[in-house]
This record gives structure tokens, sequence and C-alpha cells, in this order.
């Protein structure tokens, strides 16, 4: 339907007009460049070798460098959320051109790569420090000089650990053992204490047998400071001072360097364009003088393209050929302006095949529908509404974003209208309005809500029901059609069509008592009818006839799946009223204050965040429960996906946008 | 105060005492995975998040139904209803179905949106499906709740 036209086209171009024709191609971004095969065609062609020193592409991977460390410094971040808000600056080619060749970025590497490096330095060392640090403080109430520890003649100190229920046994045995001997607790921690052992020399034969007994665990200091524990601590923290203070300098240089170099960012777009254009040349095929492009293009794009190429080139030849029927063509969708924005539901989803149906503009009827009653509040839906719409007019954004805020935005007012509907205003707000307003909320309530679901959930549960049942008709309908478009009208009517009157068969016979009796009897005909069809063709490739009896009434048994489908709709009635309902609560809550001055500020705090929590919760809710009714519900009827999209060789850029040279 | 109205109390403690407990279980085994997948990547915090706050509706239908049979029995208006105690059972059978199902769909869909957050650390084009698999889960806290509702709808006071 909204699957827009793609041809194949060659372009054989003069060799002299090869860069300046690429970047035409790139400039108007309306081609998919694809490989042209050994085997194709063109016999004996070469591959147009440039480039193989992957010049770009190394300066590209350091201007990434550089701006992934500056990035982290100076006031504008750009990364995460930040970057998909905040607008891109415009830019046209020919700026970006000068840029490159202005831009002196080997010297910012350089520095960069230094001051990097440095940080990693100041890292490892204060590491080292901190382990240092930790170690020594086990030691701490020792009030000895590490250095000179093992420089006595006579007196040898024992440094070390041991586990608590050791430590008696230890000193006992030592104590027993060894006439002249000190034996100190410095520290104790869980299960480990610190303990130093100070004995002559000519003991300590005699001692280690009793440590080995004791598992004692001997500490070697390895550090080079010297000094009793708390001066060593002290050169520590000092060293690491310095380590901050210089850490801080860096930081400095990176915020003063990414200050002054604000054109890091369209250099690297720039050279991803470049880049672009390398890897796309891989792409192409050469003679001795004529090269070859090849690739797919939207029929709407062509006389454009033949325009531009006309006005500016002599030494080239263009062809466009339809794709063949098993030919794998990428897919664009192409919708009217209204339709458009729901194109993302089925992206999200995947891309209809190039030959099936674009279902979105009868799914953007549905998401519509349903997404109202999802939300169903007026105050939500103007909200949604009020936001993305400032955000359309307000940041300037990309298409991509552009046309998912039109879709909130189709959404809210969706939202509006099943609040309407509903009577559901930022819950029941209209009840705690002053007396004098009662003739405004009266209208309202009365005169346009048609459901009060909160007090007679049926007839908004039916309707819910009911819009199911017209979903699931569409898909079975379309399903219809596709098979008649590919010539398959017997296989419509035995597979879709019988549905159908089985389908209609059963409804009419549950709303019996609402309908005429003609219709009544009519509806078990029509029953019969859908499972006669059913039952006789539903096991039609069977050779064996019981076989095909059985499988036909095995058939029947897909019943339960129509239901459930049906029945998954009940989801609009319950999502629409949780809505409603949290609503109210957080407007009783809000009245719940007694507090004289500051209680209405509070009433206004309160009704401010709930108001906007349920807001984000239900329409988180509604966005993904529309989306999950049409994936399951209604795709599983009649979609093909798996289309390949279309990828045109373009200007894609992260941090900046191209805009056209005129400006 | 009536026996009935224990009973409806015990009813509406149940339904947003379990039905909350398995959001924040849920809620829970999805952001063990989300924190995970942000020490890789901490620019996909805004999908981690959605993918983590999935699991939690059900907390709040139990709170909706909780709050909804506090409005029945009149607490709010200040006159609570004189209830009997087939009354006070009445409501509290109406509060198990998003008692029961809030409790292990809550659970069982944060298990889901971990897995999604998974598939969302290895293939970030697939976020849209990464989405409906949690909300698979959830068809079935939505289905009791509608049930809760509309049994509490039936009770007449």
């Amino acid at each position: 339907m909204a699957i827009s036209q793609i041809s194949k086209f060659y372009i054989f171009a003069h060799l002299s007009i090869k860069e300046s024709l690429l970047n035409e191609l790139q400039r108007l971004g309306c081609l998919e460049i694809f490989r042209i095969e050994e085997k194709e065609e063109l016999h004996n062609w070469k591959n147009v070798d440039e480039d193989t020193t992957n010049v770009t592409s190394v300066k590209l991977n350091n201007v990434k460098f550089c701006i992934d460390l500056l990035s982290g410094y100076g006031s504008e971040k750009r990364s995460g959320w930040g970057s998909l808000l905040s607008a891109k600056k415009p830019y046209n080619y020919d700026e970006l051109v000068k840029i490159a060749q202005q831009f002196d970025y080997e010297k910012l590497f350089v520095q960069c790569k230094e001051l990097d490096s440095e940080l990693n330095e100041l890292k490892l060392q204060e590491n080292k420090l901190i382990s240092a640090k930790q170690e020594i403080q086990n030691w701490q109430d020792l009030e000895l000089d590490f250095s000179e520890l093992d420089q006595r003649k006579y007196i040898k100190y024992l440094l070390g650990f041991i586990t608590k229920n050791y430590f008696n046994n230890l000193v006992q045995d030592l104590e027993s053992q060894v006439p002249e001997i000190f034996v100190q607790k410095i520290k104790e921690e869980k299960n480990r204490i610190n303990i130093i052992i100070i004995t002559l020399k000519e003991n300590l034969l005699k001692i280690e047998p009793i440590l080995q007994k004791n598992n004692f665990e001997l500490y070697k200091y390895s550090h080079s400071f010297a000094g009793t524990p708390n001066q060593i601590l002290e050169t520590i923290s000092k060293q690491l001072m310095v380590i901050d203070k210089r850490r801080y300098e860096i930081e400095q240089t990176l915020t003063k360097l990414h200050r002054e170099n604000e054109l890091i960012y369209p250099l690297y777009d720039f050279l991803a364009i470049e880049q672009e254009k390398e890897e796309t040349k891989k792409l192409l095929k050469k003679s001795e003088r004529i090269i070859a492009i090849k690739g797919w293009v939207q029929n709407k794009d062509i006389p454009n393209l033949k325009k531009h190429l006309e006005n500016k080139y002599r030494e080239y030849e263009i062809n466009f050929i339809a794709p063949k029927k098993d030919e794998q063509t990428p897919v664009v969708l192409d919708n009217h302006k209204l339709v458009k924005p729901f194109e993302i539901i089925t992206e999200l989803y995947s891309l209809p095949n190039y030959h099936e149906i674009d279902p979105t503009p009868i799914l953007s009827i549905f998401y519509f529908v349903f997404f109202g009653l999802c939300l169903s509040d007026v105050g939500y839906g103007a909200a949604l509404a009020l936001i993305s719409y400032t955000a359309i007019k307000k940041l300037k954004f990309t298409e991509g974003p552009t046309k998912f805020f039109r879709l909130l935005y189709y959404c809210g007012i969706s939202g509006i209208l099943g609040g309407i509907l509903v009577g559901s205003w930022f819950g029941d707000i209209l009840n705690y309005l002053p007396p004098i307003f009662s003739n405004l909320r009266n209208v309202l309530i009365q005169k346009f809500a048609l459901f009060e679901p909160t007090d007679n959930p049926l007839p908004l549960l039916m309707l819910s029901l009911a819009l199911g049942v017209t979903q699931v008709y569409t898909g079975i309908i379309l399903k219809f059609i596709d098979n008649v478009r590919k010539g398959k009208l017997y296989d419509g009517l035995m597979d879709q069509v019988s549905w159908l009157f089985l389908l209609t068969g059963i409804i009419l016979v549950l709303l019996k008592g609402m309908i005429p009796p003609i219709i009544g009897k009519l509806s078990w005909i029509i029953t019969f009818i859908g499972i006669i069809t059913i039952v006789s063709t539903q096991g039609r490739n069977k050779k064996n006839i019981l076989l095909r009896m059985g499988s036909g009434i095995l058939a029947l048994y897909d019943i339960t799946g129509y239901l459930s489908d049906v029945l998954s709709y009940s989801r609009l009635f319950a999502l629409g009223l949780a809505t409603s309902i949290i609503a109210q609560m957080f407007n009783m809550l809000s009245t719940m204050i007694n507090i004289p001055f500051i209680g209405f500020l509070l009433t206004i705090v309160i009704l401010v965040i709930g108001h906007t929590f349920n807001l984000l919760i239900s329409g988180l809710s509604a966005f993904i429960h529309d989306a999950r009714l049409q994936y399951v519900e209604f795709f599983t009827k009649f979609y093909q996906a798996g289309g390949i999209p279309f990828r045109p060789f373009t200007f894609k850029t992260t941090y900046i946008k191209v805009e056209e040279n005129s400006k | 105060m009536t026996d009935g109205i224990v009973l409806a109390y015990l009813g509406a403690a149940l339904a947003i005492g379990l039905a909350g407990s398995g959001s924040a279980i849920g809620v829970g085994i999805a952001g063990t995975s989300g924190s995970g997948v942000m020490t890789e990547d901490p620019g996909k915090f805004g999908l981690v998040l959605l993918l983590q706050a999935l699991p939690g509706t059900q907390g709040i239908y139990g709170l909706l139904v909780g709050f909804l049979v506090l409005t029945k029995i009149g607490i709010f208006a200040g006159t609570p209803a004189t209830l009997t105690i087939n009354q006070g059972l009445q409501i509290l059978n109406a509060c198990l179905p998003i008692a029961i199902v809030g409790f292990f769909s809550g659970i069982y869909q944060g298990k889901t949106s971990a897995g999604s957050i998974g598939l969302i650390a290895r293939r970030p084009e697939e976020t849209g499906k990464a989405v409906v698999m949690p909300a698979m889960v959830e068809t079935y806290a939505v289905l009791s709740l509608l049930g809760s509702i509309l049994l509490l709808n039936g009770i007449v006071l």
C-alpha cells in the first residue's frame, strides 16, 4: 500500500568525475549503493582501490579519542539523553570542508594523548599509595622506624599476623620456651591480629618452629618510605594531595581545551562523512576509464536525481530497472503526513516485506483510538499534546525525533478525546471546583461523557471488546485481500471468509436478545455455513479423506484463539479505568491535608507530583499495551514482516546537522 | 466497627501488599541486571530504566483495587459502612485476583524484563521487541485487575 516504489539503478561515469559525483550523490542522500558482485554483468572490472592506508579512519579514531576524553569535562555534556534532546548545530558542507582544512587536530590530539596518559599514571600512583596506606594503617600504633627494623645488631623485630584463636597459644609457647622475648598485640580486627615480637637474634632458631606451629604469617615491609608508621602515613597523604592537585590542574586544562576546541565536533562528523564515502567506494567497480555504481533509489526521487545530475555533469549514463519479484529489495515506508508518525510503531516491530502490504495506514487508526481509551483523560492528553507540540516547535529536531514527538502529539489528542468520552478530567478534579462551575461540570460530564466506567463498567468493556472484534476482522479481511491480490482467491475463501462466517454467526448467537428475531434465526445458518466450510476445507492438503475430516474438525479449535484475542482487548477498558482511578486517588489525597496556610501549597505539590507520576506511568502503559495489541492480536492475522530497511548513502552525523549550501 | 469491615480491610491490605511485593521483587530483579548492563554502557540508562519500570505496574494495580475497596466501604467519606461477615468476605474475595496474580506476574515480569535488558545490551536496535516481551506477562495482571474491579462492582452493600 504505502511502501515506496523502488528501482534499481546503474550509473556509469567517466573516472575523472568520480570524486565530485560521489560527493554530489552523498549530498542528495537518496541512493542506497550496494556491492557489484564479481560474477555479475561486468566482467573483468576491477575494484576501486583507494585509500588503502586508511588515513581517514585513523584520523577519525584520533578525533574520537579526543572527543571521548574532552566530553567528560566542561559544562556541555554530549551524551545520553542530552544529545537526543538538544538541537544539533547546523553547518553547511563548505563550512565543514573549511573547518577540516584549518583545524589543527594533530596538536590537540598530542596534547590529549599526553594528558590522558598522565591521568592514567596518576591513577596508578594513587592506587599504589592507597593500598600502601591501608597496609601501613595496620601498624599505626607502632612507634618504630620501619627502615631501621633490620639494622639492629642483637635484636630482631618480627611483625606479622595471626588468627585470633592461636594468639594465646602463641604467647604461652613463646614465653615458656624462649627466655628473652616480648610479644605485643598491635591491632585486632575481626579474626586477625597484628602482632610484634621482639627478641634476641640468637633465639631465632628456637622461635621459628613455634611460629610455624601457630600459623604466624610474617609481614615484610616492602615500601621505600622511611620513618614510623605515622610519619609514613603523613608522607603518603601529602603525596596524595599532590596527585589531587595535579589532577585538578589537568582537568582544568581539559575543560579549557574543550571550550577552545568546540570545532572538534563538526570535524568529527566531517570525517565520518568522508569515511562513509571511502567505505562506499569499496562497493564500486571500475574499468580503465569508467566507474560503475549500482544501488536502489525510490521512484519518487528519480526526477530530482536526474535533474541534479543533468545540471552538473555530461560524462555519465544512468539506467533504472524495476526490481524482480524474488529480489531482496530494501523497504522504505512512504505514507501521508498524518499517518507518517505511526510508521514508528510498524518499524518497532519490523518493516514489511517489499512485495507485501504496509499495515501503517490502518494501524494508525486503531492505534489512535486505542491509545485514547487507554489514557482516557483530558488533562493528561492535553499535557502530552502540549509538551510534544512545544518540543517540536521550540527544539529544532532532526527528522527522527520530530516524528516521535508528532506521534506523542497525536496520542495526546487521542487521550483528550478518550477523556471527554469517559468524563475524566485529571480524574475527578471537576468535582472539587467551586460551586460556580457546577454548570460547566454538568455540561462536560452529562452532555459529552457517554460512559461512566466507575459506576457502570459494562458498556465501556463491551465497547473495548467490540473494537477488538473490529480489529480482528480487519486483520482477517486484509489477509483475504492479500490472498486475492496474489491470485489465491480459493485459499482466501476457504481460510478467511469461512472464519468470518463462523465468527459472525457466533457473535450474532451471543447477541440474541438484542437483535431482531429474523437475524437471530439467520445467525445459526451463518454459523453452520462457517463450520461446514472450515471442517471441509482446512484439511485440504491431506490425501486421506479421514485425516482430512480430522484436521478440519481440529481447525475448529482455533476458535479459542480468536476468543482470547478478543478478550485481550478488555485491557483497553482496564487501563483507562486505572488512569482515572489513580488520578482520583491523588485528588483525594491532596484534599486530606488540613494545615492552615501552607496546607494549600502542600495540596498543589501533591497534585503536581501525583499527576505527573500518573501521566508517566499511564502514558507508558498505554503506549506499550496499545503496541502489543497491534503486534500480537492484529499483525499475526496477516502481516508479513522481514523487510530490510533502505539505508541511503548520505551525511550521517552524530553531533551536528548538515544544511544545504544555499542557506 | 463491624466484623465485616475487618475482612474488607484484609482484602485491601492483601491487594496492596501482595501486588506491591510482586512488583518490588520484579523491579529488583530487572534492576540488578540493568546495573550490570550499565557498567558496560551507561548511555543506555533511559532504556534500562524504562524496562525496569515495567514490572512496577502490578503494585499500582494493587493500590488501585485497595483504593476502590476503601472508597466502596466509605472510609474516605468518613462514615464506614456497616458490613456483614458475608459482605466482608465478598470484598475480600474480590481482592484476591489482583493480590495473587499481581504477586506472581510481578516476579515473572521482572525476570522477562531482565532478559529484555540483556537483549538491548547486545542488540540496541531491537528495543521495540524488548519492550513488548514483558508486556506479554503484564496482560494477566491487567486481566486480574479487570476481574477484581468487576467483582467489586458487583457487590451490593
